[in-house]
């Protein structure tokens, strides 16, 4: 079946550039054209659509106004931003109900990969409520005590942004929106950052102060939500893969891309957990409580109550942000490495390694019954021998991590 | 002439001739005296100069032993010798004040307005005391010591001295005038010089504003200007992008053609031939790009357009401007300045132009007049936005004319917006105020363009406003900066 793609803008002649650059994919998409966001929402009432991507500034409803209402109608829509503006306050008062900023001028190639890649990501996950429900989330709750520590550094006398780039590295959540927002073409930035520290530094101070204290995008779990072992020990387990994760991947190239990749990717590869127990709180209650009364495990539990697996929600939710591949691959793929379609996936195999060396460690394995590396994975790649090897070095890892 | 005024001591025992003599050398003194005064006046300051200057004509008239002159202080009355002559005999006339004083005959003296002669008794000789004194007060004393005891001085004589010393009082207070004068000229001028140094500090601090505001104003259109660039750099790149990817059908088309060409020449061209190019068109949809190629073109050509409109208007808008007027098409330069402000109103408002073609080029600091321009037009935006969030929906105008009347260029931004309300209207040129949100500006927009106009141009800037239909704005620049001034 054809996607369905529509694009809003009010410069008819932009319409006319991408009608005739995307004619290629005539036989993939077929895309729809509107020239206001009123005659947009006409447009999608008509029949289901995949993607929207609109124009920030038009008269009358902008592009911001247009994807809230998008968002609130048609959640499962992927809402993308392609916009000739470099305002940042405009962007920060769109970051609730954009999935992807572009930066006009954006050459053809980009678009039709970043629809391409937002169309793949929908086979993630089963057509139903899940899909819509993670379409609609702005941002992730962050671990309350992280949050509080930030919003103490930004209030005091001498707010530090390292030291603020510090505490967020360590919360997921809060992570991904910054990542989301630096790889936004928006700002104008390296696309690759090292971590959410430099990002917040990227960001900078005036940037930050606003994302915490006026726009309040980050929201918090209720202390009552982490009394469970899987919520409380997801964060520091998520930072120890991370590291780990990253650790690996240096001995296994020297791409720093690759090595960034697997650093984030390994940080962010438990957010599906998050994500669930923020839109499904009752049901993710219910699944944490069988996985610790019955015999099976946490991957287990969730298929069975919910339908999907938190590492394909993860990844669908960092692939409408924009993430690039590989740490899309990686959190999709981290606890099945073996069904990614990717090869040399460097940084698959580095966090799928550094997360089960974790879990073996850790009380968090519990709920994934003590797993083993994919063999076949693992086999493939040469790294069964050195298993011993990266055991050591995460005894390391925890022990240091205990001292700071 | 010499001496001989003294020697007549009895004038009744002249004669006619003599007589006239004497009147005629008396009379040739008095006027001698104006050139002292005359002379006094270019010399240096200070009682002492006039002083010098009637020792000898108070010789000619008698034979002193001793001239002394004292000057009084005014603060506390007490009489200074300022000058004696013959300098050695200073204790002598030092004693004999002291004699006086104590005997009151000074005191007396001193209201005496004619000279006194009084016996001595300590040198056994006469002294003669005069007043130095303009009508509006006492400047001192003159006391001389005749050299002999003849008590008898002729009336005329007398007459003659104290003419003389009321015109060295006059000299000792026209430079007593002229030094309170020149302290009071130099303090003016002191005076005129801070304030030039401060009118100067202002202008620049004034510059250093006009500059902030522009800058200011240069940010908000940054981000706008952008965007009329990146829009066209959008769709001029997807339509290559459509260029290049039909290319290579159409050269296998053009293959496919040269074949049947090549058929034609050697005698005929065989069906299948036809066929296939008549296959291989409909397969590529032939139709479709010649239908598309040619507006794929002038499209691109359009915003290539729209990209150099924008560059040179920002070119004319950010025209950094000199220390000198410039001669300026104003319609151009407005042109310019709506271009590089079209994001500024195009989502809220259409923009209409009514210039006046005939219009002279105005003498005029181009960057700083479009500065006014951008200024009301951002204003005017802003107002028409206002209308629009309160739901009236439809965008609105900013009319934008020129004309001449007489020796002025009028020109003219009229607004469909809120208008300014009564409370805002007396105070809308002034520095730091603002209707508009923090951070949307800094209230300096309108206080600067009148300075801009009204100093810099010598032109008016006026407003005409009714609430909730619009507000005009009102520019009138002097054709000739020269020669007309502010009605």
């Amino acid at each position: 079946m054809k996607k369905q793609i529509l694009f809003v803008d009010d410069d008819l002649k932009v319409l006319d550039g991408f009608r005739r650059a995307l004619r290629t994919m005539r036989y993939q998409w077929e895309i729809s054209f509107a020239e206001s966001g009123e005659k947009a929402l006409k447009i999608l009432a008509r029949k289901p659509y995949n993607v929207i991507v609109s124009d920030m500034h038009m008269p009358g409803m902008s592009g911001a106004e247009l994807l809230r209402e998008v968002m609130e109608r048609y959640p499962h829509i992927v809402r993308i931003i392609l916009s000739g503006h470099s305002n940042q306050d405009t962007v920060l008062r769109t970051i609730g109900p954009t999935h992807q900023y572009i930066s006009k001028p954006c050459p053809a190639e980009l678009l039709i990969t970043s629809i391409k890649r937002v169309c793949t990501i929908q086979n993630l996950l089963p057509d139903h409520e899940i899909k819509r429900l993670v379409s609609k989330i702005a941002s992730i709750p962050s671990h309350p005590s992280r949050y509080t520590e930030i919003i103490n550094v930004l209030k005091s006398p001498k707010p530090s942004v390292k030291k603020v780039g510090e505490i967020l590295s360590k919360d997921i959540g809060m992570s991904a929106k910054i990542l989301q927002l630096i790889n936004s073409a928006y700002f104008g930035l390296p696309q690759h950052v090292s971590g959410p520290a430099e990002a917040v530094i990227y960001l900078g101070h005036e940037i930050i102060k606003k994302l915490f204290l006026s726009e309040q995008i980050f929201t918090q779990f209720q202390p009552r939500t982490l009394e469970n072992l899987v919520m409380a020990s997801v964060w520091e387990h998520s930072l120890t893969v991370g590291i780990l994760a990253k650790q690996i991947a240096q001995q296994q190239t020297r791409d720093q891309k690759t090595i960034n990749y697997s650093y984030i990717g390994g940080l962010l590869h438990d957010i599906g957990i998050l994500i669930l127990a923020d839109i499904l709180p009752a049901k993710y209650e219910e699944v944490i409580y069988l996985v610790e009364k019955e015999e099976i495990d946490l991957c287990t539990a969730e298929w069975e109550l919910i339908g999907s697996c938190h590492d394909k929600v993860g990844a669908f939710l960092l692939g409408l942000w924009g993430f690039p591949d590989p740490i899309i691959d990686a959190v999709a793929f981290h606890h099945t490495p073996s069904e990614s379609q990717t090869r040399n996936a460097n940084s698959l195999m580095a966090i799928h390694l550094a997360d089960v060396i974790d879990l073996q460690a850790s009380k968090l394995g519990e709920a994934y019954r003590f797993p083993k590396p994919d063999s076949t994975f693992v086999d493939q790649i040469g790294l069964a021998n050195e298993l011993s090897y990266w055991e050591e070095v995460h005894k390391e890892v925890i022990l240091k991590q205990k001292y700071i | 002439m010499q001496n001989n005024l003294k020697t007549i001591s009895v004038p009744f025992a002249l004669d006619f001739d003599e007589m006239n003599r004497w009147l005629l050398d008396s009379l040739d003194l008095v006027a001698s005296l104006g050139d002292i005064s005359h002379s006094g006046r270019k010399q240096q300051r200070g009682p002492l100069p006039p002083v010098q200057e009637i020792k000898p004509v108070l010789r000619k008239l008698l034979d002193f032993q001793v001239m002394a002159f004292f000057k009084i202080n005014e603060e506390d009355l007490d009489f200074t010798l300022i000058d004696c002559d013959p300098i050695g005999e200073r204790t002598l006339i030092e004693e004999e004040l002291e004699y006086h004083v104590e005997k009151g005959t000074f005191a007396w003296a001193l209201y005496q307005n004619r000279p006194v002669v009084i016996a001595s008794d300590v040198l056994g000789k006469r002294t003669l005391f005069h007043v130095m004194a303009t009508k509006k007060r006492i400047l001192g004393m003159f006391m001389g010591i005749l050299d002999y005891d003849d008590p008898f001085i002729p009336d005329a004589i007398q007459k003659l001295v104290s003419i003389a010393l009321l015109n060295c009082a006059s000299l000792i207070e026209n430079s007593i005038l002229y030094d309170e004068l020149n302290t009071y000229t130099n303090e003016l001028e002191e005076a005129n010089n801070t304030l030039k140094q401060e009118i100067l500090e202002r202008k620049l601090l004034e510059n250093e504003l006009v500059q902030a505001q522009k800058l200011e104003a240069i940010g908000q259109l940054a981000a706008g200007i952008a965007h009329e660039i990146n829009n066209p750099a959008q769709f001029i790149g997807d339509n290559i992008r459509f260029l290049q990817d039909s290319l290579p059908k159409i050269l296998i088309l053009i293959e496919k053609y040269r074949h049947m060409v090549k058929a034609a020449k050697e005698g005929a061209i065989p069906p299948e031939l036809g066929l296939e190019v008549s296959d291989y068109e409909r397969e590529m949809d032939i139709n479709y790009f010649l239908k598309e190629i040619p507006i794929t073109i002038t499209q691109s050509l359009e915003g290539i357009n729209r990209i150099s409109k924008i560059v040179s208007a920002m070119k004319v808008f950010s025209h950094p401007g000199g220390e000198e007027k410039i001669h300026t098409d104003i319609n151009k330069t407005i042109e310019s300045t709506i271009t590089v402000a079209r994001n500024v109103w195009k989502y809220v408002a259409d923009v209409v132009t009514d210039f006046d073609q005939y219009l002279p080029l105005i003498l005029c600091y181009p960057g700083e007049f479009n500065q006014v321009i951008l200024n009301i037009i951002v204003n005017a935006a802003d107002a028409i936005a206002d209308t629009l969030d309160n739901g009236s929906g439809t965008k609105g105008t900013i009319t934008v004319s020129t004309q001449q009347k007489d020796d002025w260029v009028e020109i003219q931004i009229k607004d469909t917006g809120s208008g300014i309300p009564e409370t805002a209207k007396t105070k809308i040129f002034d520095p730091f105020f603002t209707t508009k949100e923090v951070g949307k500006g800094v209230g300096q927009g309108l206080a600067i363009s009148h300075n801009i106009i009204v100093e810099k141009h010598g032109g008016m800037l006026t407003f005409e406003t009714a609430m909730n239909k619009g507000t005009s704005f009102i520019i009138k620049l002097p054709i000739n900066p020269e020669t007309q001034s502010t009605a």
